[in-house]
């Protein structure tokens, strides 16, 4: 069959066809699949205990040569809510404040703190064992705040009072507003000391 | 025909298992029992500069600076003097020929 005696719709033709036929064939490979649907359950339950509505310190002061010995203006609370009975589960509060940074010159403070300890109350539900803590130094790292075992289903909360933060500014800060971050971890481990 | 293996080798092999199933029970516990929750904010720490007490008083030494808020100290206080006497001197002679005050003529 020498194609160029034939016309060249009839050319197009057999090279349309062609291309649907290996199209075809590609389309009948590719359906051979198996298709096996299992079905999942997901459950969302609460979490043990929640860390809800936390507070942070307060502190406003005027330029000085000499260092100064600041106090907080508001009171750091941490409300917990817990939602399953914590028997012989140890948990930890832990409270950790970068260095202050300015918004305008990003310079950095590194101030020193002496934090706590605060009163643990119950507003509903029994108290367990707690064991507050006093919090010195930089609190750059996580330190422990506050010790929890054996707390039944309920909401508490751990308040320090304002008098009880209290914040040693290094001399001749410069004049400006500074941002510092508060993170505040409630954990539970067997590394839990 | 007993079984093919003796007593010792099936209670080794037992011990084994019962070993690695308390291990993978004792970590499932130590995964399980790790939770942790954090919450982050921003504590605000606000330095002021320091104010440099002004007398206020309104029949002081710098009267009237104090109250007007004019230049009350140095050479500043010396422009601002002579500047408001000339000009009070050319308000003065203004009003010497609005009224004929100083005028010699006779009506």
């Amino acid at each position: 069959m020498d194609l160029r005696t034939r016309s060249p719709a009839y050319v197009l033709y057999c090279l349309i066809s062609s291309c649907l036929f290996v199209f075809l064939g590609y389309f009948l490979q590719s359906v051979e699949a198996q298709v096996v649907s299992t079905p999942i359950q997901i459950q969302i339950t609460p979490t043990t205990i929640l860390l809800e509505d936390i507070t942070t310190p307060d502190f406003a002061t005027q330029y000085s040569q000499n260092p100064q010995h600041l106090q907080s203006k508001r009171p750091l609370r941490v409300r917990l809510k817990v939602n399953r009975a914590l028997n012989q589960q140890r948990w930890q509060l832990q409270y950790q404040l970068s260095a202050f940074k300015s918004q305008t010159n990003g310079k950095t403070i590194q101030p020193k703190y002496q934090i706590g300890p605060g009163q643990f109350e119950a507003l509903s539900g029994d108290i367990g064992n707690t064991q507050p803590s006093t919090m010195t130094g930089t609190l750059q790292n996580e330190v422990p705040m506050l010790q929890l075992t054996n707390l039944s289903v309920g909401e508490y909360e751990y308040n320090i009072p304002a008098h009880q933060i209290q914040m040693n500014l290094p001399a001749a800060v410069q004049a400006g507003d500074y941002t510092a971050t508060q993170t505040v971890s409630l954990i539970s481990s067997p590394n839990v000391p | 025909m007993g079984s093919l293996l003796s007593f010792k080798k099936k209670f080794t092999l037992a011990s084994i298992s019962l070993l690695g199933m308390g291990f993978s029970g004792w970590q499932y516990t130590f995964i399980r029992a790790s939770e942790l929750q954090q919450n982050q904010a921003v504590v605000r720490l606000r330095v002021e500069p320091v104010e440099i007490p002004v007398e206020k008083t309104l029949f002081g030494p710098s009267f009237p600076g104090n109250v007007l808020q004019l230049p009350t100290t140095g050479v500043d206080r010396l422009y601002f003097m002579l500047g408001f006497g000339f000009l009070l001197m050319l308000w003065l002679l203004w009003l010497s020929r609005q009224t004929q005050w100083l005028s010699t003529r006779k009506e």
